[in-house]
């Protein structure tokens, strides 16, 4: 019959109760399949989100410069009133702040407009089926976006000081990599949580501010001390020591803290990815 | 080969929130140390949303879903689009799907028609290339003429509506789930909607509309599942399955009358509607009457508040009970208003020598208090209200029309 040899060729679909239990290595093959499926439509979220963002906006992308520049500027002033005494950097200060703080929004954004992505979405979710991994991605892309304006920021203010460029900026990206991952992964697991219990945005939010003084970002790791310690266990620290190191210092200071902080952030991200994965059935429920 | 084959599916889902927060949570993590999540059982707070429906459709079949509000209709149709997963059973779908669960989902005020046809393109699978293939025709089909690069949020609902509908139907699915979204939208484009979904269903495609609109599922579906609180009522052609949804609509008015319905003041009680009864010419109380026939209402009020000076606005409204859309208002007029002496208990009688509905189910309210009165409370008792065609009740559904007026025909003789 020419009917059920051409709904042969038709993809089929099965949706039972366990979805996906009990096949430990095709969970991994959907995932990636499906990943690779849905490049177009997170594509497509980001240009979305992105243009209505900045459409009902006078500033509009300046808004992505602004906000680094007014944040780094006052821990400049903060330096240079003698307020907060921060000591050598090695470059000029402002360098050093502008950069930081922006390798710092990576994380500190990533995670709050990640953990937000779904519900956010919530209105396509309980109507449209779609991976929802797309949402967390596009709400990425967001953040990613802003890095590259405000890097472009950092390039003119380091010409504008003469702060020497060292070849290790090349490897800058690759440095980068793990961090971007740790956001996510953390972001993966934060949008779910923040379906079932919407205490977790606030919680992003105000942990995202606290946590910025346990990590060496606007100021270098103390010597000892408390804070030290804390440092040292902070896998933000290496993530973002890095490849501000790489970029203004041309070696890696620790280049130990970094490794194992690369390789928790890679565990953790696809950890959470399968999670993610494995429960987002379960969203359009409590959305 | 069957293009859907639903074996023995159920879908709970929790009361509230409370709920919901606590079996969630328990539910993922069940599920990722890899237990099973013991869904086939009702816990606390739970109840079957969908109960044990099955059902099979070949390529190109087309079916109707129809149930009152809450009979777990929208649920199965996303167990069908996969957006929710069975609790039990399971369920086999051939071929690419689209949906129309809502349409316009996922679309972004501020954006254009245009940005927004590429965006609900990707959201419902369709690859980029296809739309930009299809580009014309999709806006050709929305009709929304120089609004296509307008933000959206300065679209009237007609044209959001078609705009999204336009992107959904020409995504060329193998199988179509719509809900309920050819109500909206005017005569003109209903029809169009309808043409183009039975031109999609001659070339195979297996649709599974959902409405509340009989004369909808009708026009386009030969077959259809009635459901009632998730379960399978009848299946079968949708003549019978829309005569027994009729019949389902009437028992479920259990119309009660209780002290609470009560036309309130901000901080007191003033008028208790304490009973209201339907007579027919005998004066006998009756659920069920005949179109034509005269109809007496008897309301009983009790004035709680014996400083009122005068009696709230009543009103008996009659709504088609389907739409809810409001056929008639019949008010006391302002001279009674005024005659009444707010006493404690008072009766109103309304007599309709005929009443000119046509057949069908349709739903009667007791409205007190009302218009101009924001901050009052509105006593409202609804009561449903059979109309029958005189003397037998059979092809009641066939009627053209919400009136009856009593024509009397006969054969002219030239001049008259």
């Amino acid at each position: 019959m020419s009917t059920s040899e051409t709904m042969s060729d038709l993809e089929e679909r099965i949706y039972t109760p366990d979805q996906g239990r009990g096949r430990p290595f095709g969970i991994w093959q959907d995932m990636f399949a499906e990943a690779l499926r849905s490049r177009e439509l997170a594509w497509r979220l980001f240009v979305r989100d992105f243009s209505a963002r900045y459409k009902q906006s006078a500033l509009g992308i300046l808004w992505a410069l602004l906000i680094p520049l007014i944040g780094s500027a006052t821990f400049v002033f903060l330096n240079s009133t003698g307020v907060l005494n921060i000591g050598d950097v090695g470059v000029p200060y402002a360098v050093y702040a502008l950069l930081s703080l922006t390798l710092w929004q990576i994380f500190s954004n990533g995670l709050i407009v990640c953990s937000n992505a779904i519900v956010a979405g919530g209105n396509m979710i309980v109507k449209i089926n779609f991976p929802k991994e797309t949402l967390v991605v596009a709400a990425m892309g967001q953040v990613l976006f802003e890095l590259f304006v405000r890097l472009g920021l950092v390039v003119v203010v380091m010409i504008a000081t003469q702060t020497p460029f060292e070849w290790t900026i090349l490897l800058f990206p690759v440095a980068l990599l793990p961090l971007l991952l740790f956001t996510v992964g953390l972001g993966f697991l934060l949008s779910l949580l923040n379906v079932i219990f919407r205490d977790v945005a606030n919680v992003v939010t105000l942990a995202a501010t606290f946590l910025m003084f346990l990590t060496p970002v606007v100021y270098p790791p103390p010597e000892s001390g408390l804070l030290a310690t804390v440092m040292s266990l902070n896998p933000l620290s290496g993530l973002i020591t890095a490849p501000r190191d790489l970029l203004l210092r041309g070696y890696l200071s620790d280049p130990a803290s970094f490794l194992w902080s690369a390789a928790l952030a890679v565990i953790l991200f696809f950890a959470a990815w399968r999670v993610f994965h494995l429960v987002e059935y379960k969203m359009a429920e409590a959305v | 080969m069957k293009a859907i084959q639903v074996n023995q599916v159920s879908k709970k889902f929790s009361q509230s929130l409370k709920y919901l927060m606590r079996y969630v949570p328990l539910d993922v993590g069940r599920s990722m140390l890899g237990l099973k999540r013991d869904a086939a059982r009702l816990r606390r707070g739970e109840f079957w949303a969908v109960d044990d429906v099955s059902f099979e459709l070949a390529p190109g079949e087309r079916m109707g879903l129809i149930g009152r509000n809450g009979s777990g209709k929208s649920t199965l149709l996303k167990l069908l689009n996969g957006i929710l997963l069975p609790d039990r059973g399971t369920i086999h779908i051939r071929g690419r799907v689209g949906a129309l669960i809502e349409v316009g989902a996922g679309f972004h005020p501020l954006l254009t028609g245009r940005e927004n046809i590429y965006i609900n393109g990707a959201i419902l699978g369709i690859k980029q290339a296809e739309i930009r293939r299809r580009f014309d025709e999709i806006v050709a089909f929305a009709d929304i003429g120089d609004f296509l690069d307008s933000p959206v949020k300065f679209y009237s609902s007609g044209m959001y509506v078609r705009l999204g509908f336009a992107v959904a139907v020409h995504a060329e699915p193998d199988i179509l789930l719509i809900d309920e979204v050819l109500a909206v939208g005017d005569f003109s484009f209903q029809k169009k909607c309808f043409d183009r979904l039975d031109a999609i269903a001659g070339r195979g495609t297996t649709i599974i509309l959902v409405s509340h609109s009989m004369a909808a599922v009708q026009r386009l579906c030969p077959q259809a599942l009635l459901l009632e609180r998730g379960k399978t009522v009848f299946h079968g052609p949708t003549s019978e399955a829309t005569a027994k949804y009729y019949e389902s609509l009437l028992p479920s008015y259990e119309a009660k009358i209780d002290s609470r319905i009560v036309h309130r003041v901000p901080g007191s009680m003033v008028v208790l509607l304490t009973g209201l009864d339907l007579l027919d010419a005998e004066a006998r109380p009756v659920q069920r009457v005949t179109s034509g026939d005269p109809l007496r209402f008897v309301l009983r009020l009790q004035v709680q508040d014996q400083a009122l000076k005068q009696l709230p606005r009543v009103a008996i409204r009659i709504l088609d009970a389907q739409t809810e859309e409001l056929l008639a208002n019949i008010q006391t007029p302002l001279q009674i208003i005024q005659e009444i002496r707010p006493d404690r208990d008072l009766t109103l009688v309304c007599d309709l020598p005929s009443l000119n509905l046509a057949p069908g189910i349709y739903q009667v309210e007791i409205k007190i208090g009302g218009d101009g009165e924001d901050l009052h409370e509105i006593a409202l008792l609804k009561q449903p209200l059979e109309v029958n065609w005189s003397g037998y009740v059979v092809d009641n559904m066939s009627y053209k029309g919400r009136i009856f007026l009593p024509g009397e025909w006969r054969i002219g003789n030239g001049s008259t």
